[in-house]
């Protein structure tokens, strides 16, 4: 897998505002702010980042959705099941500590806030590329953090030792809820989407 | 992530192996990969395979994602590096389980993974005494070198000894 | 009190959606789970007002949107959608909703925004 350092840097850039922007759409829906703490964009080798992620013991649980469009990509939002009941409260307007356990409703506000990141970035990037992105309904599960996260990369895995990886980190504020977004861009359409991108600011910069 | 520090921790990747002695203790979080244990009783050795797909057929990339040539290179590694002998070594396999699938085209793949490694085992002449395979759920195992014993948890149940 | 159907295939949504229009003068006098659904439920309980999602599983809110105005012309739709560009925008116009409120959306703006396309706003 392969992208030129200088798609790479546009990539990070358009990530990085995408983020702030999906940072203020997460804070707002849940009221309460979710911090960014850090937004990383870069070819990351397979065994490199599943040794930190196996290493992570957490139950987590995660919504995954694809984006499709002119840039196809996958994306997932994952909390730890603990912050995952503070995030329902949060999100319903609940006193903390309403959630006891985890049901339909702590699925679907993961699941809601996978779908709000989702679209802020599709959103964003759609605005930057001047074209309509849709993420698809997510897909949420529960279980280890290195399990999930080997089943996310794995498609990409197969034929390469590398992958595209943008991983942010939020922390909810006042809490030691910590949360993580990962999106892997297809290479294929991001490299059209990047050239088409370029050629456009060439040509309104004459 | 939260890391664990224990120095004499050794985490294995996906596509990755690793080789420690005692008082290490390797781990690694499976789904549907396969996570094959090499043990040497007599040096206190033992070594992890974390892969990912039955057959390398003729793919570049890293040996250690594949049955067909990861499972090779981990005795390869437990013999000339580690000083084990093939005799004395015995094999554990866990994970391969299906998991939900992002892209409908991943078929069960967990399971061609567990066939194919205890076919790979059987041709090398590799014992496999112990395994936990198959189910829906992500696995955690780590491998005492002391002892040998691999403790296994399969999410939502109990951690087992095996 | 204004007779509402919530449509959105998460019930997490669904509740927070009543939470809110329990706030103001709303009965919520349905809940449907998906776009052949809603039009189902709209047959049968005949709503003031229909709160629509867009990502649904089976018929989606936009084509739930085109055939509840195919029954009946004057029906009263508000997509409530987290997607935000003018193209889904544009088709949500054109398949006959009165109006479209971007996830995450603040409680009043909800509330007013129904109030309006009630009183033809």
């Amino acid at each position: 897998m392969q992208i030129s350092k200088e798609h790479l840097k546009i990539l990070d850039i358009i990530v990085k505002i995408s983020m702030d922007s999906a940072s203020r759409s997460f804070s707002k829906t849940i009221k309460h702010a979710a911090l960014i703490e850090l937004v990383k964009t870069d070819l990351v080798d397979i065994s490199e980042i599943t040794e930190e992620m196996n290493n992570d013991f957490r139950e987590m649980v995660a919504s995954i959705l694809r984006l499709e469009g002119s840039l196809n990509g996958k994306l997932m939002f994952m909390i730890p099941l603990d912050g995952a009941l503070m995030l329902q409260d949060f999100y319903l307007q609940d006193e903390p500590g309403t959630a006891k356990e985890f049901d339909e409703f702590t699925e679907g506000t993961v699941q809601e806030i996978g779908n709000i990141l989702a679209s802020a970035i599709g959103n964003s990037f759609a605005a930057g590329f001047g074209s309509m992105l849709l993420p698809t309904p997510p897909q949420v599960l529960c279980d280890f953090a290195g399990s999930i996260f080997g089943q996310l990369i794995f498609e990409e895995s197969m034929d390469n030792d590398k992958i595209l990886l943008t991983e942010t980190k939020f922390k909810l504020r006042n809490t030691e809820i910590d949360c993580y977004f990962f999106l892997l861009p297809d290479l294929n359409t991001l490299e059209e989407s990047l050239d088409k991108y370029e050629k456009a600011s060439d040509t309104d910069s004459l | 992530m939260i890391l664990n520090n224990n120095g004499n921790i050794v985490t294995v990747g996906v596509g990755d192996l690793k080789v420690a002695q005692s008082p290490k203790v390797i781990k690694t979080s499976l789904g549907s990969c396969v996570g094959v244990v090499l043990y040497d009783n007599i040096q206190k050795v033992g070594g992890m395979l974390h892969l990912m797909l039955p057959n390398c057929n003729d793919r570049e990339g890293k040996p250690g994602k594949y049955a067909d040539t990861g499972i090779p290179l981990l005795l390869d590694l437990m013999v000339n590096k580690a000083k084990s002998k093939k005799n004395v070594l015995t094999a554990k396999i866990f994970g391969g389980a299906k998991m939900f699938s992002v892209n409908s085209e991943v078929f069960d793949i967990g399971k061609s993974n567990i066939t194919e490694t205890q076919k790979i085992l059987g041709n090398l002449g590799i014992r496999i005494i112990a395994s936990r395979v198959g189910g829906t759920k992500g696995h955690q195992i780590s491998l005492d070198t002391q002892t040998g014993i691999v403790q296994s948890r399969i999410f939502g149940e109990k951690t087992e000894q095996y | 009190m204004n007779r509402v159907l919530i449509v959105d295939d998460a019930s997490v949504v669904r509740l927070l959606i009543k939470k809110v229009l329990k706030q103001g003068d709303f009965e919520i006098v349905g809940e449907a789970v998906n776009g052949v659904d809603a039009l189902a439920k709209y047959k049968e309980l005949k709503p003031d007002i229909v709160t629509m999602d867009i990502t649904m599983p089976e018929a989606d809110g936009i084509q739930a949107t085109k055939d509840i105005i195919a029954f009946d012309p004057n029906a009263k739709i508000v997509m409530l959608s987290g997607i935000d560009q003018k193209e889904m925008l544009w088709q949500a116009i054109k398949a006959g909703a009165s109006s479209y409120i971007v996830k995450p959306f603040e409680n009043d703006r909800i509330l007013s925004t129904l109030h309006d396309v009630i009183n033809g706003k």
